[in-house]
């Protein structure tokens, strides 16, 4: 199976990445990764801060969106 | 140390604060709520797209063939990192001219993501550095100045976090980001070689840049809402309907 107008003769071509597809999907990975964690921390830190001013007035009602 | 003149921290607001009407910390956290779902959304199209232009469709015909590609994954996150850092300097810099705290605010809330674009540039460095010129690690300039960038982003931070006080360490974290600020052209300069680059390759890696300024932008923006939630007033704000 051929990718039409790309350089790569096939899928499997594309991930080799002419030799270098460690470094590459490797780069990938880590971005991905990254993104993830911060992703993740960000919430848990916006989380912290909600609970802890519910805590400081819970007599009052809405909330902060 | 208590400085006369126009060095005197905040000695600048009466000159720019009447033509400045800084938001207040509600306004801020709308604004940046707007702000920050507009980048968010952006950011994942922007970085697909950029990368499937250098990673499936730019052609690779170069001396190092393949290994190329991995600019578009190095060269992102090594611009954002100085572009990061320029922003930390100068809202730091209106933290403390202005004694501003929304911009002091801004500044903290642009380290965590400063630090974490220098992390991925010296890891992407060595994962093109090895395939390119045969070395995982080299000391020159600009791995030093990168180095040199994730260290201060921690260091801002720490000095932030460490504080018995929360507004000297602020001051100091200010200074911090200040004092780093001659890194930027050192390592603009030892960065700026001539690479052989395929036009469609480089259009990936800026369109791929574009996104990762667009998810640091939405980063920036969340933090900056969480920490005005943790400042001391926002009861008052925070919990209205």
């Amino acid at each position: 199976m051929t990718l039409p107008a790309t350089p790569w003769a096939s899928v499997a071509d594309f991930i080799e990445m002419g030799g270098y597809g460690l470094y590459v999907w490797g780069a990938c990975t880590m971005v991905g990764a990254a993104a993830l964690w911060e992703a993740v921390t960000l919430v848990q830190r916006r989380r912290r801060a909600l609970d802890e001013l519910q805590q400081r007035q819970p007599e009052a009602g809405g909330d902060a969106r | 140390m208590n400085l006369r003149g126009p060095w005197r921290v905040g000695a600048w607001r009466g000159v720019a604060g009447p033509a400045l009407r800084e938001p207040g910390p509600r306004q801020a956290y709308e604004r940046a709520g707007r702000w920050q779902t507009a980048c968010a959304l952006a950011a994942a199209p922007l970085i697909g797209s950029g990368l499937a232009l250098a990673l499936v469709l730019a052609p690779a015909d170069g001396p190092h063939g393949d290994a190329m590609r991995m600019a578009s994954l190095h060269l992102p996150p090594a611009w954002l990192a100085v572009l990061l850092y320029l922003l930390m300097a100068l809202a730091a810099a209106a933290g403390l001219a202005l004694r501003s705290p929304l911009a002091a605010t801004l500044a903290a809330a642009v380290a965590p993501s400063g630090a974490l674009m220098s992390a991925l540039a010296l890891w992407t460095g060595a994962l093109w550095g090895k395939p390119l010129w045969g070395q995982w690690w080299a000391w020159d300039a600009r791995t030093a100045s990168t180095l040199s960038l994730l260290a201060l982003f921690i260091g801002c931070m720490a000095l932030r976090a460490g504080a018995d006080e929360h507004r000297r360490g602020e001051r100091a974290a200010a200074w911090l980001a200040l004092a780093g600020l001659p890194l930027l052209p050192l390592l603009w300069g030892a960065a700026n070689r001539p690479l052989s680059i395929d036009g469609l390759l480089l259009g990936g890696a800026l369109q791929a840049a574009a996104g990762f300024a667009a998810w640091s932008a939405a980063a920036v923006l969340h933090r900056l809402r969480s920490m005005l939630l943790e400042q001391p007033g926002a009861a008052t704000w925070a919990l209205q309907p």
